[in-house]
């Protein structure tokens, strides 16, 4: 912890006595609110509590025309931690335009897996909702390190595409656990600037199916943390498709992945995910917005393991400025649980305030 | 009742003109971009931070104008379509994808004419009357 404050002083140091335009820092944060009535429970459920969420220090410079760095610096919230808290690097990156509209870049990055995962970060002031997608607690992976082939705004259809080589789902930010990298293959079109429409393709083989790795961003399905995993090799395929459009009154997000994984001992599993997003904005700085975010484990998946939760959600989001806005939602969510083959369901209302600086 | 609505058309095309600020109403000007004229798209589209490099593999530097300007929300209008607010939020949002390095905000005309000639690369629009060098003019197309 003490490292990661000396870090993050360095930057400070650095960004001060720096060129105003050559290093520029930002800093993002939010705070919550929680209800939740467990509608299953008769002693005991309900709980409501206040959340202090991620802060994410957002450091970008450029050291000549070509070559630039962006980092991303996270203090969150860790159970188990001497302070209860624990700082992470979610993002550092080297960029070389090489050619016009083409770069590599090498380093710690999002995943361009979807629009969501490649476009809000860790920056809650930026998400249209107050959370991500359930999808991407058990079927994104939402960091990879390594090596990525980027091109933007090609043509007459701004097309995109990102090629991404790295240490995979069960690999650490110091090592992976075996010879073969993931490999991420996305591309985009936006035909107007409010429009984006894309899809990918991510491949990885895990040696050993029990482990997830640092930032993989994947849990395994709740009624299977206290079970014992399987430990065998395990190919991990993962398909996605995002449409959005996001214009002066429409909002509109859908991100669907089709995930496969494929064990000698159980063959293929099919999992499946859906988000759908949708706002409408009125006089500029309210938006209330409507939310089915579905999500489909298989019964013989060996890495997820067979979870099926649906979360309804209305919310409203009030815009103070491009920094900060307030958000509140009441959702109703039923989940299944494989273990007990029992069904929960719960309501919840939260209230979000997001912030940048 | 024909002489009033001829009466209504001319005051509402004299408001529009008055009020509708146009590329003529304005100077694009660069530095050291390779380039001495642009279309209004394409000028539109360097502004949006579509280019990351010129023809001569110049970084392209984006300059606007910050809120402090009077031609904020005029600047916004003509090239994003939308408020001064709009704005910074696209350009935030583009920055921390990490899809383009951060806009330099210009509290003045003086200020943008300024920063683009001292910095190669950079490209930047200031009103018309403002005086400027025409080497650093790019004619729109």
């Amino acid at each position: 912890m003490r490292h990661s404050f000396f870090i993050i002083f360095i930057f400070c140091c650095g960004y001060s006595f720096s060129q105003r335009e050559k290093v520029v820092v930002n800093g993002y944060g939010h705070m919550n609110y929680n209800y939740n009535n467990d509608l299953n429970k008769t002693a005991d459920p309900t709980l409501s509590y206040f959340e202090l969420g991620e802060h994410d220090l957002f450091v970008n410079s450029y050291f000549n025309d070509r070559i630039s760095f962006l980092g991303e610096f996270v203090v969150r919230y860790t159970k188990g931690t001497p302070t209860y808290f624990s700082a992470s690097i979610e993002r550092a990156r080297l960029k070389f335009d090489y050619y016009k509209n083409h770069s590599i870049i090498a380093g710690k990055i999002h995943t361009p897996i979807n629009y969501w995962n490649d476009v809000y970060h860790h920056g809650r002031v930026f998400f249209p909702s107050i959370d991500r997608p359930t999808a991407f607690s058990y079927l994104v992976p939402l960091h990879n390190l390594g090596l990525q082939f980027q091109g933007q705004n090609l043509g007459k259809w701004n097309f995109g595409y990102d090629v991404v080589i790295g240490n995979g789902i069960s690999a650490t930010d110091a090592s992976d656990d075996n010879l073969s990298p993931a490999t991420t293959v996305a591309f985009h079109i936006k035909p107007t600037d409010n429009w984006r429409i894309g899809a990918s393709y991510f491949y990885d083989y895990l040696s050993d199916a029990s482990v997830t790795g640092a930032h993989s961003g994947h849990s395994t399905a709740p009624s299977h943390i206290h079970g014992d995993k399987y430990k065998g090799n395990l190919n991990y395929h993962l398909i996605s498709q995002s449409i959005a459009y996001f214009g002066d009154k429409h909002e509109f997000l859908n991100e669907f992945s089709y995930n496969i994984t494929h064990t000698d001992t159980l063959g293929y599993a099919n999992n499946f995910s859906n988000y759908t997003y949708y706002g409408y904005r009125i006089k500029e700085k309210h938006v209330p917005y409507a939310i089915v975010d579905l999500l489909s484990i298989a019964e013989n998946d060996l890495f997820t393991y067979h979870y099926d939760i649906m979360r309804l959600w209305l919310g409203y989001r009030h815009e103070f400025s491009e920094t900060l806005n307030v958000k509140a939602q009441v959702g109703y969510s039923t989940n299944f649980l494989n273990s007990s083959h029992s069904s929960t369901n719960s309501i919840d209302f939260k209230v979000q305030f997001a912030y940048g600086f | 009742m024909v002489f009033r609505i001829v009466i209504l058309v001319q005051f509402l095309v004299f408001t529009s003109i008055l009020f509708g600020q146009t590329f003529s109403d304005y100077k694009v000007i660069g530095n050291t971009t390779g380039v001495t004229e642009l279309t209004q798209a394409q000028v539109k589209s360097y502004f949006k931070g579509k280019y990351t490099l010129w023809g001569n593999n110049k970084s392209v530097k984006v300059v606007l104008h910050s809120s402090e300007s009077p031609q904020a929300e005029k600047v916004a209008k003509l090239i994003f379509n939308t408020t001064h607010t709009g704005v910074k939020k696209y350009w935030l949002s583009l920055v921390f994808q990490g899809r383009a390095n951060p806009p330099v905000y210009c509290d003045s005309d003086l200020e943008v004419l300024t920063y683009v000639k001292k910095t190669p690369g950079a490209i930047g629009i200031i009103k018309d009357e403002t005086s400027c060098p025409s080497q650093y003019v790019i004619q729109i197309k």
